[in-house]
């Protein structure tokens, strides 16, 4: 075996032009395959992160009828007692340590007026000091503001702001359906302005305090949802289910947040959708190798004739060429790899910025996207080149076994 | 005169004499015509078991469409509406500011009900907005009635269609139901009981449901009213709604 991987790397080395035009080209592929896994992560976890965080938690708890209606907002099916549940649900064994924020919280539509403008928004209230841990609202607070953390306090987005002509130290009115239904209105003072640098958040969000939500829609103590962040959003479905059970038969609804928003499934198909494509980028930039491969056979005919005539096998022939184009597609892999981590090292400090092309976009994503490069995906991008690399140099190889060794020693 | 030509006699007296719907119509806003009014009413919004009591005063005049609703139960205290004209504005106490209510808004339900807003404003004559055509007779909780088929003529008017089941004595509209252009029934009205008042025979305890809203109706019940007594002006005035 020693001598077929001494005599295929000497092979390589015979044309070097072609050998780097094969490996540059599955250095390429793998590159680009690399970078794109990075950036779809990074582009999936910030979505999942911002939605997540601003609507959902990872996991939601609610009445069902609110679960039901969840797209409307409604403020008239509350949680009772919801301190009592979230005690309950730090009490179980399985799910209460993993809980990093356990916070009840309102989210409702209201409608905003100033001079004229009108303007519909969207209300986050919380405990100010949980939500100033868990919400990017208070860290995306823009130079000069305060944050909403007395009664009658609020902070909105800088666009929504601007849309409405307000600014700090303005008494801002807000006007809503109460959950009797009715027309409700308070009058809050704004203490500044933020800047998420997600449209959907900046343009038409705001924040107060769960007290101010509640004395506005007149909900008493209840709450329309707790809201629970696990440290692995990836394991919200079974601490979801293990929290139903725990709970048994309520009037209470617990989704995970792959179950309460569009997000998930536009996550599951992109993962699909990309895994086919880093399969045919591979395959192409690979491609090159079973072109390659193939000259090699046709110029070497009276090599491999004289090869078969001296004694070797037709298993030994077909090792011999396709370890060589498995060296092509290890070192182009290899080379794709390190290439590709350096790039997604550098990027995931600096961003890719999409300020301009989000503009129009509503979907809870950063305007900046980080890369997330991880060692697993590396390794997984270096199989599927290799993978990738061997199956088109088969073909080839194949055929330079299967020659006839008079005649190719007869062949011009 | 042989038989045959005092038959026909008849028939035409019959046909000069014999209502049409615009007729019934004008007969109907006799019924909706006073100088003023000042009642105390109470709203009783009914959803699923629950029931929620709105009670308020409330004074009117007819001319410049002019209206104040005070809500008088704990939970709404001093909580005001003012209508002028198609204007609205709510008074909020606690706030001690107002607010004018304006496009879509005025189509919520007042107060969580089912009557919404715009329904409490609308004052105009029905002739004025609806063409009308008697579409048809029936017997309505004992009350020969003709059913009436309104539609809207102008594109402000409330709802595109609107049925009537009419008294033909007293032409007093028993029940109503409210449709959308794509004919989606809106609303559904009931008088339940009415009283007379001088000429006018004044519906004093009407039923409202809202065909959008699951399991919810409403209940308007006036408990005391009196009507064209002398109205100070300045009562529908923005000033009086802050005071």
């Amino acid at each position: 075996m020693s001598f077929i991987l001494s005599m295929a790397w000497r092979n390589i080395g015979r044309n070097r032009r072609r050998t780097l035009l094969a490996v540059i080209s599955v250095t390429l592929s793998i590159m680009l395959v690399v970078f794109m896994k990075a950036f779809v992560t990074g582009f999936v976890d910030s979505m999942v992160r911002n939605y997540t965080r601003h609507e959902s938690g990872h996991i939601r708890i609610t009445t069902k009828r609110f679960a039901e209606r969840s797209k409307l907002l409604p403020v008239d099916d509350n949680v009772t007692s919801p301190d009592s549940l979230i005690t309950v649900v730090r009490g179980l064994p399985e799910v209460g340590p993993k809980i990093v924020f356990a916070a009840e919280r309102f989210m409702f539509g209201v409608l905003m007026n100033n001079n004229g403008n009108n303007k519909p928004a969207m209300a986050i209230a919380g405990d100010p000091q949980q939500e100033k841990e868990l919400s990017m609202l208070y860290k995306s607070l823009l130079p000069g503001g305060k944050y909403c953390e007395g009664p009658r306090e609020m902070i909105m987005g800088g666009k929504l702001a601007g849309i409405l002509n307000y600014t700090p130290g303005d008494t801002v009115g807000v006007m809503c359906k109460g959950a009797d239904d009715a027309l409700r209105f308070r009058k809050f003072h704004l203490t500044g302005l933020f800047k998420t640098n997600i449209n959907s958040i900046d343009e038409r969000v705001f924040q107060i305090g769960i007290d101010d939500a509640r004395a506005l829609l007149r909900t008493g103590t209840d709450a329309q949802q707790i809201v629970l962040f696990i440290d692995n959003y990836r394991d919200a479905d079974a601490f979801a289910a293990a929290i139903t059970s725990a709970l048994g038969d309520t009037v209470l609804s617990v989704q995970s947040w792959t179950e309460t928003g569009p997000y998930y499934q536009l996550v599951k198909m992109s993962d699909t959708i990309y895994n086919w494509l880093y399969g045919i980028i591979a395959l192409l930039g690979a491609f090159i190798i079973s072109n390659i491969m193939m000259m090699v056979v046709l110029e070497r005919r009276k090599e491999i004739g004289i090869l078969k005539s001296m004694g070797m096998k037709q298993r030994e022939i077909l090792a011999l060429f396709l370890t060589e184009g498995v060296m092509m597609g290890v070192i182009g892999s290899v080379g794709g790899v390190l290439l590709g981590t350096v790039v997604n090292g550098v990027l995931s400090v600096v961003g890719i910025d999409f300020s301009k092309m989000m503009s129009g976009l509503t979907l809870p994503m950063d305007n900046v996207i980080y890369p997330q490069p991880d060692l697993f995906s590396a390794i997984q991008m270096f199989l599927v080149g290799t993978a990738v690399a061997s199956l088109v140099a088969l073909l080839p190889s194949r055929q330079a076994a299967k020659m006839n060794a008079v005649e190719a020693i007869k062949s011009v | 005169m042989n038989k045959k030509t005092f038959l026909l006699i008849l028939s035409a007296a019959a046909a000069v004499w014999a209502i049409d719907g615009p007729e019934i119509l004008r007969k109907m806003d006799v019924n909706r015509t006073w100088k003023s009014v000042v009642s105390t009413a109470k709203m009783e919004i009914i959803i699923d078991d629950e029931v929620r009591v709105k009670a308020m005063e409330i004074s009117g005049l007819s001319e410049g469409n002019r209206s104040l609703v005070r809500f008088t139960n704990p939970e709404d205290e001093g909580t005001k509406y003012l209508m002028l004209g198609d204007d609205l504005w709510i008074y909020f106490p606690e706030e001690n500011d107002v607010v004018k209510i304006s496009g879509h808004m005025l189509k919520e339900g007042m107060m969580g009900s089912d009557v919404s807003y715009e329904d409490a404003l609308e004052a105009d004559r029905l002739s004025e907005k609806y063409g009308v055509a008697i579409t048809g007779g029936e017997t309505y909780n004992g009350n020969d009635c003709h059913v009436l088929t309104l539609t809207a003529k102008v594109k402000d008017a409330p709802y595109y269609k609107r049925v009537m089941w009419v008294e033909k004595k007293r032409f007093i509209a028993w029940k109503e139901e409210s449709f959308a252009k794509s004919g989606k029934k809106l609303k559904v009205a009931k008088v339940l009981e009415v009283k007379e008042i001088g000429k006018i025979w004044y519906p004093v305890k009407v039923e409202m449901v809202n065909m959008l809203r699951k399991n919810s109706r409403t209940v308007f019940t006036t408990e005391s009213i009196s009507l064209d007594k002398p109205l100070d002006a300045g009562t529908f005035t923005m000033r009086n709604l802050r005071r």
